[in-house]
């Protein structure tokens, strides 16, 4: 077992509910996909339930020996490996820019809709990690390392021509909030039908503010949509800060699958059983 | 019906007639790719986000473009749904409608519904009227901050059911102790897209 002694803002997940998104069950999962995946394959368990450390610190106790797993930003700086934890041992993490993912080997937890993740939202799931709060893991796997390159600039998406420079107004996993920089006046068809949404979707709310979903969104939605942000960088958007400024650059479709094909290239190392 | 992109791995077609009557054929044809449909409009989602993005858009626009209509539930499947109608919305409605609150009741009751699709929250029901019945009423100005699980709502010609507390802005008739969702339950929403529903009034 494991033992949680903090967690301000930690959630467990995993790849999600997309099966069900016709019974109108939001996608949920990992919101970052990148740092989640990698931070599975660092423990040989892809799928597997990990700790979403969203904001704040996660600081938990190992009771037996096993492996965890640590993909993020730490104050410190990047983070992407795994290691042995023997009884007693503690692993502490504070995120900054972005959910921190901590996957521990064998971590083992009930599924809803053949899946672990909390969403909040829906009541799905498993509730907020609390402190005190004890989880099952499995035996030692081996350490590991991750090598992967890091998009930069601006982050791209698949529609129309929408302003480049965004402030981000707030940030959850429903949904991120955008202001534009420079003045905007879209063209906005107000009787539009509710449409099958699905995360990424850029909805103009109006000229100030536009939502990119997120995993925990409703999967319709009534707004007009701008178009979708790029596989290979829709993780990206999980890791800005309320007030920062950014960019967002329309990509064409070939562009997109080039972005996406280079993101998939990642190694993991192993070091040590 | 118009094909276009949505993203790099999925394909929104929009400008479809009774778009639920579609899902059987493409799903049959597209059996790794998930559908799903809309009031107008069909997602289909699975691309695989390549550089072949637009000759998997041709292909799967051919598919869709084929596929035979399946009527999901006919009039002998009809669900029906028993309402207390004591919403306090159904004056609102009657006003917009120009008409009394007892007749708002009677034409809610004698319409017959299909659900077109689920979304805004698990097993929420969007009903389109089957019938040829104008229910073209406004949302609230203000929607309301919580809205009680098993309220049955009239807005933008559709009726619908909420299935747990929630915000929202639809005009409330009433409610109901009708079970929408089961996570428990395979499929786990109870009205499934293409399901007819017809309100009644509790005994």
């Amino acid at each position: 077992m494991i033992v949680i002694e903090r967690a301000d803002a930690v959630l467990i997940q995993d790849r999600g509910r997309s099966e069900f998104a016709d019974q109108g069950v939001p996608v949920s999962g990992a919101w970052d996909r990148e740092r989640y995946e990698h931070a599975c394959a660092l423990i040989a368990s892809p799928g597997a339930a990990v700790f979403e450390v969203l904001a704040g610190a996660f600081r938990c106790t190992a009771e037996i020996s096993t492996t965890v797993a640590v993909v993020g930003e730490l104050p410190t700086g990047a983070v992407g490996h795994s290691w042995r934890l023997n009884a007693g041992d503690r692993v502490e993490v504070e995120a900054v820019r972005g959910p921190v993912y901590v996957a521990l080997a064998g971590l083992a937890l009930p599924l809803t809709l053949g899946s672990a993740s909390s969403d909040l939202v829906s009541e799905l799931g498993p509730p907020r990690v609390e402190v005190g709060a004890r989880f099952s893991v499995g035996e030692p796997v081996a350490d590991a390392v991750l090598k992967s390159s890091r998009s930069t600039g601006a982050i791209g998406y698949l529609g129309s021509a929408i302003p480049t420079q965004w402030k981000v107004v707030s940030q959850s996993r429903s949904g991120t909030r955008l202001t534009p920089v420079d003045p905007w006046a879209p063209t906005i068809s107000r009787s539009l039908p509710s449409r099958p949404m699905l995360p990424g979707a850029i909805q103009i709310v109006s000229g100030d503010e536009i939502i990119v979903l997120g995993p925990d969104s409703g999967v319709t939605g009534g707004y007009q949509v701008a178009g979708v942000i790029a596989s290979a960088d829709l993780s990206r958007i999980s890791r800005l800060s309320e007030g920062e400024v950014f960019e967002l650059v329309q990509i064409d479709p070939v562009t997109a699958g080039v972005r996406y094909e280079r993101a998939q290239r990642f190694s993991v190392l192993r070091l040590a059983v | 019906m118009k094909a276009e992109l949505f993203g790099d791995r999925s394909i929104l077609i929009t400008d479809v007639d009774s778009p639920v009557e579609l899902l059987d054929a493409i799903r049959s044809s597209l059996p790794s790719m998930r559908v799903r449909a809309g009031i107008d409009a069909l997602l289909i989602e699975g691309l695989t986000p390549d550089p072949s993005l637009q000759s998997q858009l041709v292909k799967v626009e051919a598919i869709v473009n084929s596929a035979a209509r399946v009527e999901r539930a006919t009039d002998a499947d009809e669900t029906r749904i028993a309402v207390r109608y004591d919403g306090p919305d159904l004056e609102f409605a009657a006003q917009q409608l120009k008409t009394t609150i007892d007749d708002v009741i009677a034409r809610h009751q004698q319409t017959r519904w299909r659900v077109a699709m689920l979304g805004f929250a698990p097993g929420f029901p969007y009903l389109l009227p089957i019938t040829a019945e104008l229910w073209d009423v406004e949302r609230l100005a203000t929607p309301r901050s919580r809205v009680p699980a098993g309220s049955v709502a009239i807005a933008a010609g559709m009726s619908a059911i909420y299935p747990t507390a929630m915000p929202g802005g639809w005009l409330l008739l009433g409610t109901t102790d009708f079970s929408l969702f089961d996570a428990e339950a395979m499929p786990p929403a109870t009205l499934q897209p293409g399901a007819v529903v017809r309100f009644c009034s509790t005994a």
